[in-house]
């Protein structure tokens, strides 16, 4: 499900991990369950170590890649997303 | 609960020693038996007694165990067996139901679990993987897989072709020193260790195991990705504590900048040797 733009995100901090080579590499930690994240989802996970609303997100991710908002947009929302229904993020709306 | 008894012997598990006591009757020989190459009298860092539990839950087929670290506790419940260890003091009990033919296998399964925690205290880790030497001595393979990925094949072909198995099923890797080396444990699948295992072998390459028709390695480039397929076959992460998660991650890393990983497509004869460097065996055995 995707959250308002105005919920703020945060990694969860029960979640191990470590980045390598640019990439993530998570565990969740009720499950065992491994994730790889690539260059770009470890950038938003990173960016995640502090709270953020999906707007500045958005933001971070476009400005960094030389892209347009409305290019990122949808991908960066369906990637909180599928953090979220994961866990591996808090959410406050 | 019932107390065995104070026979006691050494369970090397790498360079683990595990003092086993309550080694009395048919279960503390079937123990002794099963693990026999790597029984001593030496002295033990973590003690374990064994205990009975005082009767059968009867059928148990559809149990899994669950196992959770709380502090410096590990505790695993099922109907057929218990076990609690504390990390601090080094000591903990396993209490088996009285089951003249699982009992053992109950026991190496609580082995199995205070084992990898105590491994991944040090920087080691059990690795769900086959484990065989060159037949030069001089280094060693892994071929982590699931149940069913060919570890016990690929085992017997290459122990046929010379090598030395260090296990069928759990090796232990230690990748606390510029080199990781692989190490022997008592815990095999379905080929018992036949002779004294080695102590400690610097590790070659990792080589995930998959079936094919033809045989085929690939060098897998991206560590990230290295580490999460090596993570795949690293048994009991669910009961993992976050302190655990990272040291594991840590030492995977660390192992993974240090060899190299790679997916190997294997048939069920030896036609994967060259690809490991080995050659095929002449009549007389002679390896290079």
């Amino acid at each position: 499900m995707i959250q308002s733009t105005a919920c703020v995100y945060r990694q969860n901090t029960a979640i191990a991990w470590r980045e390598i080579d640019g990439e993530a590499v998570l565990i969740d930690p009720s499950t065992g369950t491994v994730f790889v994240l690539n260059r770009v989802g470890a950038r938003i996970w990173d960016l995640l170590s502090e709270p953020r609303t999906q707007f500045e997100l958005v933001g971070c991710i476009a400005s960094e890649n030389d892209l347009g908002v409305e290019s990122v947009e949808n991908d960066v929302a369906q990637f909180i997303a599928a953090l979220d229904a994961r866990a591996l993020i808090g959410v406050e709306r | 609960m019932i107390r065995r008894g104070q026979s006691s012997r050494t369970l090397r598990v790498g360079d683990l020693a595990i003092g086993l006591s309550g080694l009395e009757g048919p279960l503390g020989r079937a123990i002794v038996e099963r693990y026999e190459p790597f029984i001593s009298e030496e002295h033990a860092e973590i003690r374990i007694e064994l205990c009975d539990l005082d009767e059968s839950p009867g059928e148990t087929s559809g149990y899994a165990p669950v196992s959770r670290v709380s502090g410096d506790l590990l505790a695993i419940v099922c109907p057929s067996w218990t076990a609690l260890f504390d990390f601090e003091r080094g000591e903990g009990i396993i209490a088996v139901a009285p089951d003249p033919v699982r009992a053992v296998y109950f026991v190496e399964n609580a082995l199995r679990q205070i084992s990898q925690l105590v491994l991944i205290e040090r920087g080691e880790l059990l690795l769900h993987a086959a484990g065989v030497v060159h037949p030069f001595g001089d280094r060693a393979f892994a071929f982590p897989g699931h149940s069913g990925a060919g570890k016990s094949t690929i085992s017997g072909l290459l122990e046929g072709a010379g090598g030395h198995v260090l296990s069928d099923d759990l090796v232990i890797l230690d990748a606390s020193s510029e080199r990781p080396l692989l190490r022997a444990t008592p815990f095999f699948g379905t080929l018992p260790p036949q002779r004294p295992a080695p102590s400690s072998i610097p590790l070659e390459a990792f080589h995930l195991l998959e079936q094919a028709p033809e045989p085929a390695l690939t060098l897998i480039e991206d560590a990230s990705t290295a580490v999460a397929s090596l993570l795949s076959n690293v048994p009991f992460t669910e009961c993992f504590d976050h302190g655990h998660q990272e040291r594991l991650l840590d030492t995977l890393l660390r192992a993974v900048r240090a060899v190299p990983v790679h997916a190997l497509r294997f048939r069920r004869d030896l036609s994967m040797l060259p690809f490991l460097g080995w050659r095929t065996p002449t009549p007389e055995g002679v390896l290079s």
